[in-house]
């Protein structure tokens, strides 16, 4: 489980965060959902420990991710994955390297021993997860930015983190790669049954993929629910939210299903 | 006056980060030593690569020296000092300083645009995320292959440097080959050798560190990394220039209070 206690943080004088309170449980698929410049990338930060708060808790299970420094923070984040907005590819490295670079480095998958000659076959499967098969020998710079984006996540996935942060996954795509983004993180969250923590202000696919949603305002959660009461929740921003999809709930997918279910 | 003080403040704040990462990078070196292949590539990119850019520095240098110090020393009737000239001045001031130069001009200024590069396009973060230590991963093979390869580098300039001397000196200035080699063992001690070296492990740090820290501390997407390479550049010359001459005064008072003291 994920919580965040009473976090501030400004740069300078502009307040980021004040005074955010937010709780994740474990198997969910949690969209924090806010305008651009709200701190949504932010509190990603601080949950991966990369930022410390100038105020406040950020608790990963047991590790207080505000206070880690040096080992004991690489030791907590072996649990987690990023998918940064642009991907973050390394330039150097081919596809293939850069999705087994957490194996090469740790010879490990969620604290199992693995063998170097297993790479190999491991980073072909997590690409054909995401739905990329035969682009092992490319580098970044010859692939597409959804692309990127799935590669991204196969890097992330591969070595079965307990959580998985998405950075505005679906930012710059067109409608139909950001869908095949949106199933990728479902695909994911299904194989892996963690947690998914999607920073976002696409709201189709947050709707058609998310299992709650926080809304992210002034620097505090404003509203945390799942889709179909957040999206009928009164607020200046939902209003504008809902404007945007001509109200069409029927964009709410996972959700729907679970409460079929 | 305010700004007088907040620049004063900024260059101390600056200083003390310096003096931070490079800590951490020696930290990371000894807590975990960098796997030999990453190692590897440093010491091929820095040495190997730089081999034919440093061999004609030297060579050339070695030439101008040689060519110089006749013409000022021959009517004077010593030219006869020209190889002893061209070796002191090779071994302890310009094999050191311009095989410097050269490291920094083309690898230095790759090391910050490289990770600038990766800082801006959270390609750091990535790897941080990932749990590497970057400072492991990216910074202490650069550190090590600078401080093997520079002076490695630096005795190949000094090589070349002399070579050219003899060249110009020999077939140019018809200066007999014995003339030109004899006084360089009688007049070079294993303390220019040993201020050469120094100088050149002192600027093999120098160069790695100053351009791995301003890379990592590129902000600000594609102008913000030029901004950094330019400035690592132009910090590093001044400082080898600076430490130069500390270091050339600091060895030899050291070394004459030691001879006073051993009579």
């Amino acid at each position: 489980m994920i919580e965040l206690k009473n976090l501030y943080k400004a740069f300078g004088s502009n307040k980021v965060l004040d005074d955010l309170n937010l709780k994740i449980q474990d198997n969910e698929i949690f969209v924090i959902l806010g305008k651009s410049g709200m701190g949504k990338s932010v509190i990603l930060k601080h949950i991966v420990g990369l930022m410390k708060p100038d105020q406040g808790d950020v608790l990963l299970d047991d590790y207080h991710m505000n206070t880690l420094e040096g080992i004991r923070l690489y030791e907590a984040l072996k649990n987690v994955a990023t998918i940064y907005q642009m991907g973050a590819l390394f330039d150097s490295m081919t596809v293939a390297e850069n999705v087994g670079f957490y194996l090469r480095e740790h010879l490990t998958i969620g604290g199992k021993k693995i063998n170097k000659s297993d790479i190999r076959g491991l980073v072909a499967g997590a690409l054909k997860l995401v739905g990329l098969e035969g682009i092992e020998d490319l580098y970044p710079s010859d692939i597409s930015g959804g692309m990127k984006k799935r590669v991204s996540i196969a890097r992330g996935s591969i070595y079965k983190p307990k959580y998985i942060c998405y950075d505005e996954p679906t930012t710059g795509l067109d409608p139909v790669t950001a869908l095949a983004i949106g199933e990728c993180i479902e695909k994911q969250q299904d194989e892996l049954k963690g947690t998914t923590i999607v920073v976002s202000h696409d709201i189709p696919t947050t709707l058609r993929i998310a299992d709650r949603i926080a809304l992210l305002d002034n620097g505090r959660v404003e509203i945390c629910a799942d889709p179909l009461t957040f999206m009928q929740t009164k607020h200046p921003i939902i209003d504008e939210f809902n404007a945007s999809i001509g109200g069409d709930l029927s964009l709410i997918k996972r959700a729907a299903r679970r409460n079929g279910a | 006056m305010l700004q007088g003080l907040l620049s004063q403040f900024s260059f101390v704040t600056i200083t003390g980060e310096y003096a931070v990462f490079v800590g951490r990078v020696l930290l990371s070196i000894v807590k975990k030593f960098p796997r030999w292949s990453l190692l590897r590539d440093q010491l091929f990119n820095i040495g190997v690569l730089s081999l034919s850019v440093v061999a004609l520095t030297g060579f050339s240098t070695g030439l101008v020296l040689a060519a110089q110090s006749y013409y000022q020393l021959a009517d004077k009737g010593l030219a006869s000092v020209t190889g002893l000239m061209v070796a002191k001045a090779m071994l302890t001031e310009l094999g050191p300083i311009l095989t410097a130069f050269m490291i920094t001009g083309r690898v230095g200024a790759s090391m910050t645009a490289e990770l600038g590069t990766m800082v801006v396009t959270e390609q750091v973060d990535a790897m941080k995320s990932m749990a590497v230590d970057p400072y492991n991963y990216l910074m202490g093979p650069r550190f090590i292959g600078g401080f093997i390869m520079v002076p490695i580098l630096t005795i190949f300039s000094i090589v070349m440097g002399v070579f050219g001397g003899y060249l110009i000196s020999v077939y140019f200035f018809n200066i007999a080959p014995i003339v030109f080699w004899e006084p360089i063992p009688m007049y070079t001690t294993s303390f220019d050798l040993f201020v050469g070296m120094t100088k050149s492990f002192v600027f093999g740090v120098l160069i790695t560190t100053i351009c791995c820290f301003k890379g990592i501390k590129a902000t600000g997407g594609a102008a913000g990394v030029g901004e950094s390479t330019t400035s690592a550049v132009v910090i590093s010359y001044v400082i080898i220039l600076f430490v130069n001459f500390l270091l050339t005064i600091g060895l030899n008072s050291l070394h004459d209070e030691i001879s006073r003291f051993l009579g």
